[in-house]
């Protein structure tokens, strides 16, 4: 996996920061990362980890009162903060498109599904000849493997099973061709056997050369897809590296803990289940220096070093598997 | 973890929930009959529209069965005198699946927790102190107890409800998803504690999921359910290594796998059930989906009958479908299994 | 377990925020912006209809054809009327009976309405088909058609327009707290209180009312804005206080007659409802804040 080719998506120093009631809260702190043409990226966290604020900032669709700062965010060779609001809207959907948890919110609830995939059509390439959008909406169908197309297009939305809807947001979101898929949470409330047709499909999407930002909670998950992981963790990657590697040698506390809590489906189950002790931590009450060291057993094991305490570990992040802790190589070793 | 023939603490037979009108509501339970035995815990699988989460609530009394018979501790719950309800209300407890709406906002932790302890008969000169050492029992912080529960995390405030489960010293837990909505690192610790309380209070439990791995970290015995019915009844061991129904293949081999290499060909995870998809109306409800169906070349049987629930002679191990004893020998050879 | 109770560096403990109704205090209304801004106009409106019994600068009834419309000035802070009485001692005079009213209309019409609601939500079944029925029934009568068929019953006066006016609101509340009854009765906390045994009267009082106490606020600010301007219709149609003595209502309704070439008296008058009526609904709104605990405005 050579990077001759000049990445898709080059991030640097993302912050988002929300003022609220006079005080500065931040969702994701300095994160940098770069996407290639056609992988899959796991972006990996748990609550307040950033990792849904960090999807929301690639597209610009921070809400108010949310700010975004960064070094650098190029997208194919462009420079998406120096973009105006009006093409910014122009990328969105049509170059980096997103697809959310909940399918069924994202939409209009009074309007059939031909109607929401044609819409997209529309409003981005400016075609009004309805026969050319029905042949459009019947391929995106298809292309998401839903049967039955023509009947569903008739369908409202609310008609339709839970894997369905998520096809339809799916199919909304790559009708135009995206360079860029950011997937936030795609699965999460899905039966698993219907997750797994969706993962499928979304492997068969990449496969067409599309990259995809697969953002979730579930390792597991991102072991079945993705090429690499990010590991977020309050705010931050703590680690990075390709899914084989940080699978087989998380280098990480936190990534080891969190593959740990793992429960098996195969063979006997533990008598106890090895837990990361204490909470994610809240922005608003982040722990110094390394964010993560007060549930860190690493840190307990080694006599609570008071570096880990005070400094923020800063890894060289352009190695290809690096992790965000001053006791990597000591942890690695236990 | 044992295999005790002990006293049945519920037995259940021939349970159906209609919603809405008899003959055209929905069939939410289709037909279920199993029985929960005293100490062990019973894990309850099954994907949405399974119906797991109506069993739950009948068994717990929060809904009434349209037919069929529940009983406990060897008294039918649908005829128990007040005095008797009184007492399954104390001894049978839900913990709800939604950590964000099982606690009431405006109540303080202590509100919350005291409607269970005014009702254990505990003196009240010792009630702050009995509400001090269940705050411990279930990890919690006694300076939590004036706080509302929108400061706490969703792990938190599961520990909360479940502290609130034990103000009457239940004896049998009715859990239902109690650590889906949870971070995964917070589950663990969870899963740890329902361990503990289990082993503390010698609880029954009954735990409603749909998650393969919590169910086998878990339960004693497993019952899949599908679309209302019971499809499979076992031990873990059986359920998870050896099981006869093609459902519970299906879901198995749907899970994730936590090692990344692993192909994801699942040659029968194809199709998805669409909504008011034909059934048959005397045929095996999954046969619309089923791959052994298909690999066995379409048997009319799985049209024209609905199977039952079957023992074979794997000591209690039950599955319903015509099929069953071929379902270990095709699951082991899946390229067998053209695509659809 | 202990796991779980590690040592976590020292967490700023923020002090307990408050909730509930022993959350109103001098103090929490001061403190939200919204609440003491909406208390002070209140406050203003009632301090006006106090001293408006039995003090203002001109006797309201006064008339002095030759001091007819004047502008405002220092003598006539909102100017006089067609009669030449000072508008200012007659929106003074009349505050107290408008506000009394209103306010009459809007507490019976919560107190009967909620009771009903509460039953019908609650309790389903049979009560509420009843209930339901009944409500529908109400309401499908226009309401000014009833409240003037009370109010001739009774004889016009203010107390019957107060009457007439609970008559015609207590359905809408009804309807309101049933619906908001029924969505908090399905919540989980609920059905657990029940699971563990505690007695209906219990739950109905400490879980489903304070959740529905939001709803009743705001729907009592907005009876008591119904109440000024529906004395006024009643007494428009001569079935309320009688002319000429004063209330907001039937000082608009003049107003409006000459609103081209003295506009003061509808301005006067109107200022005055929007204040009390935009006070009410303020306070309302910051009670409700303080009231609970999620929203941090109690401290």
């Amino acid at each position: 996996m050579t990077t001759s080719s000049t990445p898709l998506l080059r991030v640097e120093d993302l912050t988002v920061d929300f003022h609220v009631r006079g005080s500065r809260v931040r969702a994701a702190d300095h994160v940098s990362l770069s996407i290639e043409p056609g992988e899959i990226v796991g972006v990996v966290g748990e609550s307040a980890s950033g990792k849904s604020t960090l999807g929301l900032a690639l597209m610009r669709m921070v809400p108010p009162p949310g700010r975004v700062s960064a070094s650098r965010i190029e997208f194919d060779g462009r420079d998406l903060l120096s973009l105006t609001d009006a093409e910014m809207r122009k990328i969105r959907g049509h170059e980096i498109s997103l697809v959310v948890q909940d399918a069924l919110s994202t939409m209009n609830p009074v309007t059939t599904v031909r109607e929401q995939i044609v819409q997209v059509v529309r409003d981005h390439e400016g075609i009004r000849s309805r026969r050319l959008l029905e042949e459009r909406a019947v391929q995106a169908l298809r292309d998401v493997q839903l049967p039955d197309a023509e009947a569903n297009l008739r369908r409202y939305p609310h008609e339709l099973s839970g894997g369905m809807q998520q096809r339809v947001a799916i199919a909304q979101g790559i009708i135009l061709g995206p360079k860029l898929i950011i997937a936030d949470e795609p699965t999460t409330a899905l039966d698993v056997t219907v997750q797994a047709g969706i993962l499928a499909l979304l492997k068969q999407i990449s496969d067409g050369g599309a990259s995809i930002i697969f953002i979730t909670h579930d390792l597991s998950t991102v072991a079945e897809i993705c090429d690499r992981v990010l590991v977020m963790y309050a705010g931050r990657i703590v680690e990075s590296g390709t899914v084989a590697e940080v699978f087989a040698d998380p280098q990480h506390p936190y990534t080891r803990g969190l593959l740990a809590s793992l429960l098996p489906l195969e063979g006997p189950p533990p008598e106890r289940l090895d837990a990361i002790p204490g909470q994610p931590p809240r922005p608003e009450s982040w722990p110094s220096g390394c964010r993560f060291h007060p549930r860190c057993d690493l840190w307990r094991a080694l006599g609570e070093p008071e570096n880990c305490r005070t400094e923020d570990p800063r890894p060289d992040e352009t190695a290809p598997h690096w992790a965000a802790c001053h006791y990597a190589r000591e942890g690695a070793a236990r | 973890m044992s295999d005790d023939t002990g006293d049945a603490v519920f037995v259940v037979r021939d349970l159906v929930k209609v919603f809405g009108h008899r003959s055209k509501g929905h069939r939410a339970v289709d037909g279920v009959s199993f029985e929960v035995y005293r100490g062990e815990t019973l894990g309850v699988v099954g994907e949405s529209g399974s119906g797991k989460t109506t069993v739950g609530r009948i068994l717990v009394g929060f809904e009434r069965a349209t037919s069929g018979e529940i009983s406990f501790e060897g008294r039918p719950t649908a005829h128990l005198t007040r005095r008797e309800r009184t007492m399954f209300r104390r001894k049978v407890q839900m913990v709800f699946q939604n950590p964000f709406a099982s606690l009431n906002p405006l109540r303080t932790v202590r509100s919350t927790l005291s409607d269970g302890i005014a009702r254990s008969g505990i003196p009240r000169a010792r009630r702050e102190q009995a509400l001090v050492e269940l705050m411990q029992q279930v990890g919690l912080n006694e300076t939590m107890l004036d706080r509302y529960p929108h400061e706490f995390s969703g792990g938190q405030r599961q520990r909360l409800v479940l502290a609130r489960a034990l103000t009457v010293s239940p004896e049998v837990l009715i859990a239902d998803e109690p650590v889906s909505a949870l971070d995964v690192s917070i589950q663990a610790q969870v899963l740890n504690l329902l361990n503990d309380l289990k082993a503390q209070l010698g609880l029954t439990i009954v735990f409603v999921t749909h998650d393969l791995r919590v169910v086998n970290f878990f339960s004693d015995r497993i019952a899949v359910m599908y679309m209302g019915r019971l499809v499979e009844l076992g031990t873990r061991e059986q359920i998870m290594e050896r099981s006869r129904h093609p459902y519970t293949r299906m879901l198995l081999s749907a899970a994730p796998h936590t090692e990344p290499g692993h192909d994801i060909a699942r040659p029968w995870v194809r199709q998805e059930p669409t909504v008011g998809s034909a059934q048959t109306a005397s045929g095996c409800t999954f046969a619309p989906r089923c791959w052994v169906r298909q690999a066995l070349g379409n048997p009319e049987r799985c049209l024209t009958e609905q199977p039952e629930l079957r023992a074979n002679t794997d000591g209690g191990h039950a599955a319903a479908c015509h099929f069953d004893a071929e379902v270990p020998s095709l699951a082991a050879a899946p390229a067998r299994v053209g695509a659809p | 377990m202990a796991e779980s109770m590690l040592r976590l560096p020292r967490v700023r403990m923020r002090s307990v925020p408050a909730g509930g109704v022993r959350a109103i205090t001098f103090r929490a209304i001061a403190g939200h912006p919204r609440a003491l801004t909406g208390a002070i106009l209140t406050l203003l409106a009632v301090g006006i209809a106090v001293v408006g019994s039995v003090w203002t600068p001109y006797p309201p009834l006064s008339m002095n054809t030759s001091e007819a419309f004047l502008s405002p000035s220092v003598h006539h802070l909102m100017g006089t009327d067609v009669y030449g009485r000072d508008t200012f001692s007659r929106i003074m005079a009349g505050a107290r009976v408008s506000l009394s009213v209103a306010a009459g209309a809007a507490f019976g019409a919560l107190i009967i309405g909620t009771v009903l609601g509460l039953c019908a939500g609650f309790f389903r079944g049979i009560v509420d088909i009843l209930l339901t029925r009944i409500v529908d029934l109400m309401l499908a009568i226009p309401g000014l058609v009833m409240a003037l068929g009370i109010v001739v019953l009774l004889g016009p006066s203010a107390s019957s327009v107060t009457i007439a006016l609970i008559a015609v609101y207590s359905w809408q509340f009804a309807r309101i707290v049933r619906s908001a009854v029924v969505s908090v009765r399905g919540r989980p906390y609920v059905e657990a209180a029940r699971g563990l045994g505690v007695s209906s009267g219990s739950v109905l009082f400490r879980d489903v009312f304070p959740s529905v106490m939001p709803v009743l606020v705001v729907q009592l600010a907005t009876a008591f804005a119904w109440g000024v301007l529906d004395e006024a219709s009643i007494g428009f149609l001569g079935l309320g206080v009688q002319p000429p003595n004063p209330s907001w209502g039937s000082l608009l309704i003049e107003g409006r007659q000459y609103i081209y070439d003295a506009p003061w008296l509808s301005i006067g008058a109107g200022i005055m409802v929007v204040l009390a009526v935009f006070g009410v609904n303020l306070l309302g709104d910051g009670l409700n804040d303080i009231v609970d605990p999620r929203s941090g405005a109690a401290k």
